[in-house]
């Protein structure tokens, strides 16, 4: 019995390989044809004979005008109503805009973005972008093995010549936010909810108390914070703590967290502010606008400087109102004109950089 | 035998024939049945890629050649293989010593934990050492880990299999908590570990792919493991107790003792697939570290039916499988969530197709009786 079974697993790999032998070799009888006018280099710069063979059909047509290779990475699905969904949406516009050709691979964990990474650039695409923050450090690490190849990574660090970082500022859309908050409110009290204390989480909190400080001179803020993206009934419970206490504009800023604290607001008919994206549907009396952050020009920036040859490698940008990463998404009917031309005025004061950047260590009031 | 069954074939019932057939050609089939299950996880694979509305015949050349067909994927696949091995033969140890160890998950990330404090914080020593140093620190770790289940069952007699499963979650936790504060580099933007220093790193032992020593460390603990199991008298008490208890017992054999040792080592050769996936090709504790290999380990012990030959190359195709199912996204744009489904679907047949080849080997054997 033993030797039956194990021949049966050493035929089942056998018949892998026996039924995959014809499918790996196949393409290589046409590449040549298709390779060898076209380019001449790849068989001097790979020792290994069999490799570029093996991998290249990917390029089907080289015959014509080459398009731009552009790869994708994800760590979540690009179905996510959100940051990932926005992501991969751009990155379909551009391949209509520019008939780029394009590949994309998502729900990729922080475990395999290294491998991920390097087949990408193995199979020379032109630009490999991850779209995830935790996959800055593996960007860099990668980037130098591939010099002939370009990086982008939605990330804090561009640490090889070929990579470029882009990043959002992360407080200049709360602070338009603060300015309408500092304008609508009565009671003087914001209650905003945040998943945590981090630095950038004290910098957007600062951005709303400098937003709401322009309109309003006894503005005061009561931050709160959940510990976790994904708590909606405690960003819930907060926000109903704070409306309580006398707040009556929530804004919130923590992940599915935002929907929980929206929803408190609903229940008391306090006015809200929702974030990353427009927010309106979940209570379009209350929610007054939403500190939107467009994921997705990230990528167009990326693909759009690639064409244009006007992006600097190995820099990071950090972006917000003035690229179009950052803005408010429509307001709803409660929100007055002279508050939008505030908005207005604010958005072109920053634009002008003359808005400082909030300080990320304590709170500004303290 | 084969003339006596030709001879005798057309005056036997059809029934008859058809176990003698069998009895006769057990190989043929029993070779036969594993290609049509491949084919077959493939076929409904295939016919579901085509209602994605994408080419099946491409995506699957791509998941061939996404895992062998280059160099790099060759390298990625026999990477991935060395940690699905160390913990195929964790699980494949304590089911030969009589106990279920589902928990190879936590004990591979504990190995990965114990790695990560010699690699990262212990400076100043010899690369051969402290990767000697560090590799140790990985299977005390996945050791002790796994004697906490161990305590548990000989003093309390509780079930180890809903306490190893159970500390799967601690670990996962803990690693969690660990990351967000005490082995979290103050400087980092992010939640990871420390990374280990150059002298803690394994080898590559394949350039231009991520392939490490750990592979050929990992093929020497195969043999080592096997060898203890089959040729060493602990290795033959574990065995006997794992077969039955009670006959053990009565044969003399030191229970606690052979259980201590198996658990030792169960935990310590997952443990010790964390310390090479963190010195080979990840450096550091990421959030999900093992993107699951202490669970597929199980299904690679089983598949393999816990004998060497067999592991390795279960612990080959899953790792085909994980690689090969990447170049399908990539490569043919194949939808993620369809992946996991035919990757269900491969391991589904594999298991059914060996199910299948015992139960006609067992009714060929009974026929001969």
């Amino acid at each position: 019995m033993k030797k039956f079974s194990l021949l049966m697993t050493f035929v089942l790999l056998v018949g892998m390989l026996a039924a995959c032998a014809p499918a790996a070799e196949a393409p290589v009888v046409e590449e040549p044809a298709v390779e060898e006018p076209v380019v001449e280099e790849p068989a001097a710069e790979e020792p290994a004979a069999e490799e570029p063979a093996a991998e290249e059909p990917v390029v089907e047509e080289p015959a014509e005008e080459e398009p731009l290779r552009v790869a994708m990475i994800f760590n979540t699905t690009i179905k996510d109503g959100g940051y990932a969904q926005a992501g991969y949406e751009a990155l379909m516009a551009l391949k209509e805009k520019y008939n780029l050709e394009v590949s994309i691979q998502e729900s990729v964990g922080d475990a395999t973005v290294k491998d991920v990474l390097r087949s990408y650039a193995a199979d020379e695409y032109d630009l490999v972008y991850a779209h995830e923050l935790y996959f800055t450090d593996a960007v860099n690490e990668v980037a130098p093995e591939f010099p002939d190849v370009k990086f982008g990574v939605t990330g804090y660090m561009a640490g090889s010549p070929n990579v470029v970082a882009l990043d959002a500022t992360n407080w200049q859309g709360v602070y338009l936010a603060g300015v309408v908050a500092g304008m609508m409110t009565k009671t003087n009290k914001i209650a905003m909810v945040t998943v945590s204390q981090s630095p950038i989480a004290l910098t957007m909190v600062n951005a709303m108390y400098m937003g709401a400080l322009t309109q309003n001179p006894d503005i005061e803020i009561l931050h709160l914070f959940t510990g976790s993206f994904d708590d909606v009934v405690k960003a819930k419970e907060m926000a109903t703590a704070a409306i309580k206490d006398g707040a009556d504009i929530v804004y919130a800023n923590a992940g599915m967290g935002t929907v929980g604290a929206i929803e408190a607001a609903k229940e008391n008919n306090t006015f809200a502010i929702g974030s990353s994206v427009d927010r309106n549907s979940l209570a379009p009396e209350l929610v007054l606008t939403s500190n939107i952050l467009d994921s997705g020009r990230y990528i167009t920036i990326a693909v759009e400087g690639m064409i244009n040859g006007d992006l600097e490698w190995g820099k990071v940008y950090v972006m917000g109102v003035k690229e179009g990463v950052e803005f408010l998404a429509p307001f709803n009917n409660a929100v007055p004109q002279e508050v939008k031309d505030a908005v207005e005025k604010a958005t072109q004061d920053m634009i002008d950089g003359k808005v400082e950047t909030p300080p990320s260590d304590k709170y500004m009031w303290e | 035998m084969s003339e006596l069954s030709n001879t005798s074939n057309t005056s036997l019932p059809i029934k008859e024939r058809i176990i003698l057939f069998a009895r006769n050609n057990m190989g043929l089939i029993s070779t036969s049945i594993s290609i049509l299950a491949i084919g077959l996880a493939l076929l409904i694979g295939g016919i579901l890629i085509a209602i994605a509305g994408i080419n099946p015949w491409e995506a699957i050349t791509y998941l061939i050649k996404g895992s062998f067909g280059n160099r790099y994927g060759f390298g990625e696949t026999l990477t991935r293989f060395v940690p699905l091995l160390f913990c195929s033969l964790s699980f494949a140890i304590a089911h030969k010593s009589g106990f279920f160890n589902v928990g190879a998950e936590g004990q591979l990330l504990m190995g990965a934990v114990g790695a990560v404090l010699v690699g990262a914080y212990i400076e100043g020593l010899h690369p051969v050492i402290h990767v000697l140093l560090c590799i140790l620190a990985g299977i005390i770790f996945g050791a002790l880990w796994a004697g906490i289940a161990g305590v548990l069952k000989i003093f309390l007699g509780s079930d180890e299999l809903i306490n190893t499963m159970m500390l799967n979650y601690v670990a996962i936790l803990l690693v969690d908590y660990l990351i967000h504060g005490p082995i979290k580099p103050p400087e980092s933007y992010l939640y990871v570990s420390a990374t280990i220093l150059p002298s803690a790193k394994l080898p590559i032992i394949l350039s231009k792919t991520p392939l490490h020593l750990g592979f050929i460390i990992s093929l020497l603990v195969t043999a080592g493991v096997f060898y203890l199991i089959y040729r060493t008298p602990i290795g033959y008490q574990m065995r006997t107790v794992g077969a039955n208890r009670r006959a053990a017992s009565y044969a003399g054999i030191n229970i606690i003792w052979a259980t201590v040792v198996a658990l030792l080592t169960t935990g310590g050769l997952a443990g010790m697939g964390g310390a090479m996936e963190l010195m080979g090709t990840q450096f550091k504790i990421v959030n999900g570290f093992s993107a699951g290999y202490g669970f597929d380990g199980i299904g690679v012990a089983v598949m393999g039916r816990y004998n060497p030959i067999g592991i390795l190359l279960a612990a080959l195709l899953f790792a085909v499988i994980r690689v090969g199912m990447g170049a399908m996204q990539r490569g043919a744009g194949v939808p993620f969530p369809l992946l996991n489904v035919i990757q269900g679907l491969i391991i589904i047949f594999v298991i059914a197709s060996g199910y299948l080849t015992n139960r006609l080997s067992e009714t060929v054997i009974g026929g001969r009786a």
